[in-house]
């Protein structure tokens, strides 16, 4: 039965900032991993001062290699420990994990990211551009320093936002949303992803937000992770790992 | 080389292994399903239910801290209707030895979840989660008070034929005293540690780390406080003593045994990885080779202290 994989380091990229990426070479999670999709990431050597898994979302995916992407900020102890890892050196991954943005709607696709929440859109991006789906991506930071892979990302496709005008457009992603009849997908803080629902919330538009709640196990077992979600039976506490990490933002319960 | 025996019982149970998993860590089981065989493990205690469903806590509820974790999930659960109607027949298929982890608001409430799920012959056993906030009592749980201890366990074994196996809270001065209340109100077997009371504050934004504000500390860190207490207990009273508080080794399973356990539960660490119990088990045999043990039975309580 399929548990914890032990997948060597096979490249790191430091970007600068606090940014990271780690690359591992495993086809049979290449073959089958969708963007949304996410990993438990753990260290099990002594080097690591942490001891629970860590989730993260798949990045990009070079599926012709068999390699995939994992990349993250540094923000604790565990990012901190994944972040001085080498070449060579090796993780424990469980996954794919949860469900994946949906695509086919038949509407253009407006895919939202802010700051790290750029992962998923990386190989979706790619996705929907050999399906020939239209598609825009919105992909904000506080500054340059927060805008990564713009040589990767279609520029024709991708209007790149800063708060203080260092790097693309100047204002925040949610200047830049229009308004319509759209698939919009998004991931980020979730202040932002919660003004995104505002603006088209009386809209054709269609909502769906990739959510970072604090995880312990991602496998279900510890109910840690419940956010609360309009269901059919009423408002419950759902298991973000279970159900999600990506909703309907219309079903989300929004914090005040 | 030997095959040691890792069987084990407590009481009227029979456990293919020492190795039972925790409430709260392992869910209701089937979200194991994929990760391992639900036969291979020794025995499974589901997450605390309620008489009715419950939402519990907002969240984050979790915190990783040094060497383990915070936690206030609130006891979410399903309500011991859809307990029945759909955990149990999951169940069905495997035979591992299947507890309900039983939870009260109030001494009633207790009763009317054995009650109602006593005619169930899957389950096996009803573990007691004593240290359930009591809302009449001002949220004191009944696991700090010998007396209430003592009347919620008497009053379900009046209830019930099966197993009655009592969880206490490490939360208390004079564990012993709880301990032989327990043991005075016909409880089978007792179980511990449940979490320690901790908390853990963001120094930067001045808040909690769990919007509970308190929560539970579980895993490696509390493992010797767990192991003292459990030896504590054993020399206590005279009925068998589950033992539970950071183990995620093979170590760790025969340490407590050693030090008075007659089997163990595993629940951070199904946390950490849905194998770990499995892992684990695997390894026993093996361990108990080097060391020269051939019975697991044989070291209950044999802890050698003086000369
Ligand atoms: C489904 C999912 C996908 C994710 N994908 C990515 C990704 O691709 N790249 C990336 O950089 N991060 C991602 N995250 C967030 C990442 O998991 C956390 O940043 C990480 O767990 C923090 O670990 P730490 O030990 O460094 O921090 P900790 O020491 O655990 O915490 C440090 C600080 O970070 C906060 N924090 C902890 N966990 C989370 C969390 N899950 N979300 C937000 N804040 C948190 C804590 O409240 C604390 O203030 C994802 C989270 C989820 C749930
Ligand atoms: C997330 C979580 C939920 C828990 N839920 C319950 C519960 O519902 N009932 C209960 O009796 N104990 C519950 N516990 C306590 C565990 O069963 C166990 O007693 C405790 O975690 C110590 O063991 P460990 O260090 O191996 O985790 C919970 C623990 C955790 C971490
Ligand atoms: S992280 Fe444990 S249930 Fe989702």
């Amino acid at each position: 039965m399929k548990g914890y994989k032990k997948l060597r380091i096979i490249d790191k990229k430091e970007w600068g900032s606090g940014y990271f990426s780690l690359f591992f070479k495993d086809s049979e999670i290449s073959d089958s991993v969708f963007p949304g999709n996410f990993f438990m990431i753990k260290d099990s050597s002594l080097r690591s001062p942490v001891i629970l898994p860590r989730p993260f979302s798949i990045a990009r995916v070079f599926k012709d290699k068999g390699v995939f992407e994992i990349f993250f900020q540094v923000v604790g102890k565990g990012t901190e420990n994944f972040s001085k890892l080498k070449e060579g050196d090796i993780l424990e991954i469980l996954g794919p994990l949860g469900n994946n943005f949906p695509t086919e709607k038949n509407k253009k696709i407006i895919m939202v990211a802010g700051g790290r929440g750029i992962s998923p859109f990386l190989y979706l991006s790619k996705i929907v551009e050999e399906r020939g789906m239209d598609y825009i991506l919105i992909y904000g930071g506080k500054s340059k320093d927060d805008i990564r892979f713009v040589s990767y990302l279609n520029s024709e496709k991708t209007i790149f936002v800063t708060e203080d005008g260092s790097f693309g457009e100047k204002g925040l992603v949610t200047e830049f949303l229009q308004k319509g009849n759209f698939l919009v997908l998004t991931c980020g803080p979730e202040i932002m992803m919660k003004k995104i629902y505002e603006f088209y919330k009386n809209t054709e538009s269609e909502v769906f937000v990739s959510l970072e709640e604090r995880m312990a196990c991602g496998t279900g077992v510890c109910y840690g992770c419940a956010k609360k979600i309009r269901t059919e039976d009423g408002i419950k506490m759902v298991r973000v790992c279970q159900k999600g990490p990506v909703f309907n933002a219309k079903e989300i319960v929004w914090d005040e | 080389m030997s095959n040691p025996n890792i069987k084990t019982k407590v009481a009227n149970l029979e456990f293919k292994n020492p190795v039972i998993f925790a409430s709260g860590t392992s869910g209701y089981g089937y979200e194991l399903e994929k990760y391992i065989d639900l036969n291979q493990i020794g025995g499974f205690i589901s997450k605390g239910i309620y008489y009715n469903p419950r939402m519990g806590n907002e969240s984050p509820r979790i915190y990783e801290t040094p060497c383990g974790m915070l936690n206030a999930i609130g006891l979410q659960g399903i309500g011991v209707k859809r307990f029945k109607e759909e955990i149990i027949p999951f169940w069905e298929k495997y035979d591992t030895l299947l507890g309900v982890n039983v939870a009260g608001e109030s001494e009633e409430e207790y009763l009317k979840v054995v009650e109602y799920l006593e005619s169930e012959n899957r389950i096996d056993f009803f573990e007691i989660n004593l240290s359930c906030p009591n809302v009449q009592a001002g949220g004191k749980s009944p696991s700090w008070d010998p007396e209430k201890t003592n009347s919620i366990i008497r009053g379900i074994k009046d209830i019930s034929k099966k197993h009655i196996m009592a969880k206490l809270s490490p939360n208390v001065t004079y564990i012993e005293e709880i301990a032989k209340a327990a043991e005075e109100g016909g409880a089978d077997s007792i179980s511990l540690v449940n979490t320690f009371v901790g908390m853990s504050v963001d120094i930067k934004t001045r808040k909690p780390h769990i919007k509970n504000v308190f929560g539970g500390v579980s895993g490696p860190a509390i493992k010797p406080m767990a192991v003292a207490l459990v030896h504590k207990v054993f020399k206590a009273v005279s009925i068998p003593v589950v033992g539970i508080g950071g183990i995620v080794s093979a170590e760790d399973v025969l340490e407590f045994i050693i030090a008075g356990a007659s089997a163990v539960q595993i629940g951070t660490a199904t946390i950490i990885d849905p194998q770990s119990a499995i892992k684990i088990i695997d390894k026993l045999p093996s361990l108990m080779n080097k060391l020269s043990y051939d019975k697991i039975e044989d070291l209950i309580g044999s802890l050698k202290t003086g000369g």
